[in-house]
């Protein structure tokens, strides 16, 4: 019984560790380039809503699609301003680009914020749980995870049924071949870059839900985006999903057998897979 | 062959040298002065900025009287704080007490914080400039850094309350109600965690004396998110009391995740994290009957040897300053300026580390905390000071959302029990 209750824990979490790696993988599977700010986007976006809720006062319902769409319109204009310029066939000038990124948004987060814990405040839907059986399921965990998939569903859905989807994996397949047929890679790229940060201020919300956050939280975040999918499979939408909930359930997992190893066991997985399994577990579902 | 130019790697480094020597030379002159540095450590944010919420208010009240200067051995001292923030990190502690030793060059520290004190002490013993720290269990100031009660150390010390007279208090307030003494408890893994969860003179020892069964919930790292595993633990074990060390972002998220997985135990008594009425505030209707341990309150018959206040009056000129209810860090903090200047005004020569430190170790001050006595101490370096037990109760409409009830004085003679501890599933 106890072993089902941490099985569903860790599904529940693993949903959100999905969420993670879904922005950063969309970014790697059409751009082939990693972004090291995608943790700093996720947290930034945290606090954006942070400030916005508790010291604005604006209801959580409207806060979240305001900081939705505002961190689309930072993705795409970063794209368009900044990341755009140095894309090329070297992948060091974006890589140095978002690191750098990342380290001036962190500093601006303390600066502004301190570094206090701070969370976002969901009232009596933070304890809510409905009884099945013999285990009770919190219902906020289980609307996250019910996002997450959601949100899997329908970007694939969109990618495969859209004029959008189809310029997006046709800039994925080959950027310069895209340019005779009429699209603009820079733009799809700003779209992409747009998502991802939408998608990245999604999972810091939650994150800021779910628990409590400081400016120092984006790095670890980071690492768990990138084990997610390099667990799954880099440049995969449903790796994303499979890394993500595979980590999860062996994140609780572990703290269940061993409450003090933090996040081993999912370092531990990210190697077994790096040695057995380099593609990653969802890889010969790649998009590319 | 190389030629000799005037601009030689040596010549550079030479001459660099040199005017470091030189741009370094006014804290010599400095040294010979009359004006005292204090370093001040303290924890204005991170995990813990709580703690340190009251210290920039409490600072501007100990300048009031610091301002005019100290005299000490008929020469008039000015006195210089310089402040410095830890943000509650270890790694940062050591850095702020290098800096202020090294480079402000203070004539004692002060330190609010636990992680600060372990880390700036080594300093402070090396460096040979006396330091005072607070707000930290006194066994893991000292066991932590690889020392015992009849070693000491040559120039730190603290004053603090020991991790056994809390960990009684918790099993005194447990035994004040019907449970079937089974208790789950988690513990943070820093060294105040770690004094805790000691299995020979922590909690698994003190519970298993008092006869209580334990549900081992293990050690967590910082940055744990995710409870469920201690949570369905306990709620497997049958524990109906809850118990550890930690702060309340780890209790906030493991509470909620007790509430959605259906845990409901009659006590939670979690070191650390119930200090502040904030802290309770934020968990809502839940944060109703929380237990802890109790540092200081308004009702301690105590005065200030600096300021005459009495501990009723240090609360209420806190609420009124800062529109807040008062807390527990309150005393400790002004308690700590407190032996401070005391040990300067003793020294005789306050420029003369070890006449300070001679000062320190022969301190009996009655303070806003109680006497707090280094002078015969049966633990070298350290004033044992009181600890009581209580619980937070929702007012109905009254001045605070939630008021601290004393259910507890066996380690805390000087302040009167109010009520009985009451289960939660009987606080609704």
């Amino acid at each position: 019984m106890i072993w089902i209750e941490t099985l569903i824990n860790g599904l529940l979490l693993g949903g959100l560790y999905a969420l993670f790696g879904l922005g950063l993988s969309l970014i790697f599977g059409v751009m082939k380039i990693a972004n090291i700010a995608h943790g700093e986007m996720a947290i930034g976006g945290a606090f954006l809503a942070i400030a916005t809720a508790n010291f604005i006062g604006l209801p959580l319902v409207l806060t979240v699609p305001i900081i939705l769409l505002m961190a689309w319109g930072f993705g795409f204009a970063l794209q368009m301003a900044v990341i755009n310029r140095v894309l090329g066939s070297d992948p060091m000038p974006p890589l140095l680009m978002t690191f750098g990124l990342s380290i001036v948004v962190q500093n601006l987060l303390v600066e502004m914020f301190g570094a206090d814990n701070r969370s976002l405040d969901i009232g009596a839907l933070g304890t809510a749980s409905i009884q099945i059986g013999n285990t009770s399921l919190g219902v906020f965990p289980l609307l996250m995870f019910a996002i997450a998939l959601a949100l899997f569903g329908a970007l694939h859905w969109s990618l495969h049924h859209t004029r959008w989807g189809r310029n997006l994996r046709a800039t994925s397949d080959d950027p310069e071949i895209v340019g005779m047929m009429g699209i603009d890679r820079r733009r799809v790229f700003a779209m992409v870059m747009g998502l991802s940060a939408a998608l990245a201020a999604l999972s810091g919300m939650m994150l800021a839900m779910r628990g409590s956050i400081t400016p120092f939280s984006g790095g670890e975040r980071l690492l768990i985006a990138f084990e997610v999918i390099v667990i799954g499979g880099l440049g995969s939408i449903w790796g994303s999903l499979i890394g993500g909930l595979v980590l999860g359930i062996v994140h609780v997992i572990g703290l269940r057998l061993d409450p003090a190893s933090g996040p081993l066991y999912g370092h531990l997985l990210l190697l077994v897979i790096l040695l057995a399994k380099p593609e990653g577990l969802a890889g010969k579902a790649r998009s590319r | 062959m190389l030629t000799k130019s005037s601009l030689t790697r040596r010549s550079v480094l030479a001459s660099s040298a040199a005017s470091l020597g030189l741009l370094s030379a006014p804290s010599i002159v400095r040294a010979a002065s009359r004006d005292i540095r204090i370093g001040y450590i303290t924890a204005l944010s991170g995990a813990r900025a709580e703690f340190g919420e009251s210290d920039p208010w409490m600072l501007e009240q100990v300048k009031k009287i610091t301002d005019s200067g100290l005299n000490i051995g008929g020469h008039n001292y000015s006195v210089e704080f310089v402040v410095k923030d830890n943000q509650s990190n270890a790694n940062r502690s050591a850095a702020v007490g290098n800096e202020l030793i090294q480079r402000e060059g203070v004539d004692l520290l002060l330190v609010q914080d636990l992680d600060a004190s372990v880390a700036t002490g080594e300093m402070s013993d090396i460096a040979g400039i006396p330091s005072i720290s607070t707000m930290g269990p006194w066994q893991a100031w000292m066991f932590g850094r690889g020392s015992n009660p009849a070693q000491g150390f040559p120039y730190s010390f603290t004053f603090f309350w020991g991790v056994e007279m809390a960990m009684q208090t918790f099993t005194n307030l447990w035994n004040q109600i019907d449970t079937n003494k089974v208790v789950g408890d988690f513990y943070f893994d820093n060294p105040a965690g770690q004094a805790f969860a000691n299995p020979e003179l922590g909690l698994p020892a003190v519970m298993g004396d008092a006869g209580y069964s334990r549900v081992d919930g293990g050690m967590f790292q910082f940055d744990t998110q995710d409870f469920s595993a201690q949570v369905s633990k306990f709620k497997e074990g049958n524990a109906q009391i809850v118990t550890g060390f930690g702060f309340p972002p780890n209790w906030a998220t493991f509470w909620a995740q007790a509430g959605q997985m259906g845990f409901t135990p009659e006590a939670a008594t979690f070191a650390a994290a119930f200090l502040f009425p904030s802290a309770i505030e934020s968990l809502g209707d839940r944060g109703n009957g929380m237990s802890t341990e109790v540092w200081w309150t308004p009702n301690m018959p105590w005065t200030s040897s600096l300021t005459g206040q009495s501990a009723a009056q240090l609360a209420a000129d806190w609420e009124a300053a800062s529109g807040k209810q008062w807390a527990q860090t309150l005393g400790y903090s002004h308690a700590l300026f407190e032996t401070g200047i005391a040990a300067l005004k003793n020294s005789g020569d306050p420029k003369n580390p070890d006449a300070v430190r001679d000062a320190i170790a022969g301190l009996n001050l009655n303070t806003m905390v109680g006497p707090v006595n280094w002078a015969d101490t049966p633990i070298k370096n350290v004033a044992v000071t009181e600890v009581a037990g209580g619980q937070w109760r929702k007012t109905d409409g009254g001045k605070h959302a939630f008021d601290l009830v004393i259910n507890d004085n066996g380690f805390a003679p000087s302040v009167d029990v109010q009520d009985q501890l009451i289960p939660l599933s009987k606080l609704g």
